[in-house]
């Protein structure tokens, strides 16, 4: 299948959300109406756009629309909160932000958009040429930086995983992938807009398992996407096998699969649940398990879009089949580097090979294995949590005397964060008050599951 | 419920929440009680499922009384 040469080309039959079809003429009318909305209200030169990604069909079009305008599309987590949104704003300067109100169908922009009235001193030292697409990530240091996503990054991307998928005009895309990660993005909206098919925007509810299960029913789901936790939940059900009769192919992304889930899934449904590894700088998949093949359990597949894969040891010498070392990606899939971080670029990508910092190995047969992490992370569920950075963000709160951040691992998130608090007032008031200080300016999906205060 | 099976259910509460648990109130509400969001609570059932190797109906994870979860965790143990 050939892909179009822009982003901006779009193929599909017709995308449903909330039971309402949209077809292509409508969906189109919207985005050019918006970026045309856009063009003539934006005043500064700032060649970003923020974007609250709500698993939304106006989040599609706003994606689209701010693309059309000309701008780069800076995700954001719609639940991100002040601390991490003004670091956003400070690192972008943007040009408008679009804060979508994902609780009605239509657009109010003057009350969704925000426009910068006019241009701060702000000196951009990254090449931009090419960028559409950044997604915050990688705060080892405690700070997140700005990854950018070019078109070309991610047109590689969607022509390799609608050749891997089998993915073509009669596929019924299914994806409950939040798309404020770079996974949710590109299967949620690229590859529903340029497969030709049918696509469905959901959200991710482990408690409306039933109507989920009802909707992969209903609208005759081929290709379904979510993570372990849901292909759980649906192995439980019954009659599962029944109403994801023509599903072709169910994808896990965010954690890694436990062979647990795998075994109770193909006993239950009699489905394999296939994987692939990546991350947002490998844009996001590099390998997968490839539809028609049987996937190797515990393997995530072999590289895709003609991407080279090597294992590095401690002293960047390349591993033996099998040994565990760091994962190292080469080709059209890795990024252009993190916006206006040109020194965590150069350690992040040499000599054209990104290292993960994740660790893994390769079989004799060029399969890989994902073994955990290098860097400093933790993974819950596909949202990646630094320690640093919440340390950091933590102790922002005057009443923190120290904070540290540790992981445990977890079944069907993959890992989840814990922390040892010390205030400066041990009572329980302070502890209450300081958990809702922490929901209140803290993105929640990284606060920790677990508070043991000193 | 005996000993022993308490003893699992407390350490996968224990791995599921990062918390200790030495007891239980079986007349009080489970979730309110171990503070348990839906996530943990899906967590709560893969682990018990894989420590005890049963399946436990989905209906069960919409008992809130202690007493008829543990009832119900019972009789999937006497399945077995």
């Amino acid at each position: 299948m050939s892909i179009s040469g822009t982003l901006l080309q779009l193929n599909f039959r017709h995308i449903y959300y909330k039971d309402i079809r949209y077809d292509k003429e409508t969906l189109q009318a919207a985005i050019d109406h918006l970026a045309k909305y856009l063009q003539t209200h934006i005043h500064s030169s700032s060649p970003f756009i923020l974007l609250f990604a709500y698993n939304h069909i106006k989040t599609l079009i706003a994606y689209y629309a701010i693309l059309k305008a000309g701008k780069i599309v800076v995700i954001v987590n719609p639940e991100c909160k002040p601390i991490e949104l003004t670091e956003i704003i400070e690192d972008t300067d943007p040009a408008a932000i679009l804060f979508l109100n994902n609780s009605t169908l239509k657009f109010n922009y003057d009350e969704e958009i925000l426009f910068r009235k006019q241009n701060a001193a702000f000196i951009i030292h990254s090449n931009l040429t090419d960028v559409c697409t950044i997604m915050y990530t990688n705060a080892e240091d405690g700070y997140s930086k700005g990854a950018m996503l070019t078109e070309k990054n991610l047109l590689t991307e969607i022509k390799a995983i609608i050749e891997n998928n089998k993915l073509d005009q009669n596929s019924v895309t299914f994806s409950l992938l939040p798309f404020s990660h770079l996974f949710g993005l590109v299967l949620g909206i690229l590859i529903t807009t340029h497969v030709g098919g049918i696509g469905i925007i959901t959200e991710l509810n482990v408690l409306k398992i039933s109507v989920t299960i009802e909707n992969i029913r209903q609208y005759n789901a081929t290709h379904i996407y979510s993570v372990p936790s849901i292909y759980y939940l649906i192995s439980k059900y019954d009659h599962a096998g029944e109403n994801l009769k023509n599903v072709k192919m169910s994808i896990s992304g965010g954690t890694k699969l436990s062979p647990f889930i795998f075994d109770r899934f193909y006993k239950n449904v009699r489905h394999k649940i296939y994987e692939g590894y990546g991350l947002t700088e490998s844009s996001p998949a590099c390998t997968f398990n490839k539809l028609g093949e049987e996937p190797k359990v515990e393997s995530v597949g072999k590289p895709i879009a003609n991407s080279e894969i090597k294992i590095l040891d401690d002293k960047n010498n390349e591993c033996e089949p099998n040994k565990v070392g760091e994962i190292c990606i080469k080709g059209d899939l890795v990024f252009k580097g993190y916006f206006n971080h040109e020194e965590a670029t150069k350690k992040t990508i040499i000599d054209g090979w990104l290292h993960s910092g994740d660790y893994g190995a390769k079989d004799t047969e060029g399969y890989i294995y994902f073994s955990g992490l290098k860097k400093n992370m933790i993974n819950v569920a596909g949202n990646n949590v630094y320690p640093k950075k919440l340390e950091r963000m933590m102790k922002t709160n005057k009443s923190v005397v120290d904070v540290k951040i540790y992981s445990e691992n977890s079944l069907l998130q993959g890992q989840i964060v814990g922390s040892i608090i010390k205030l400066n007032d041990s009572s329980t008031k302070a502890q209450m008050e300081f958990k809702k200080w922490c929901s209140e300016n803290i993105t929640n999906s990284i606060l920790p599951k677990i508070w043991l205060f000193e | 419920m005996d000993s022993a099976t308490k003893v699992c259910v407390f350490k996968v509460l224990k791995k599921v929440t990062g918390r200790e648990f030495d007891h239980i109130d079986l007349d009080g509400d489970l979730k309110s009680q171990l503070t348990l969001d839906s996530i943990q609570i899906v967590e709560l059932f893969a682990g018990l499922e894989q420590e005890f190797n049963i399946e436990l109906p989905l209906s069960m994870m919409t008992v809130r009384s202690g007493n008829a979860f543990f009832r119900l965790l019972e009789e999937e143990l006497n399945k077995r």
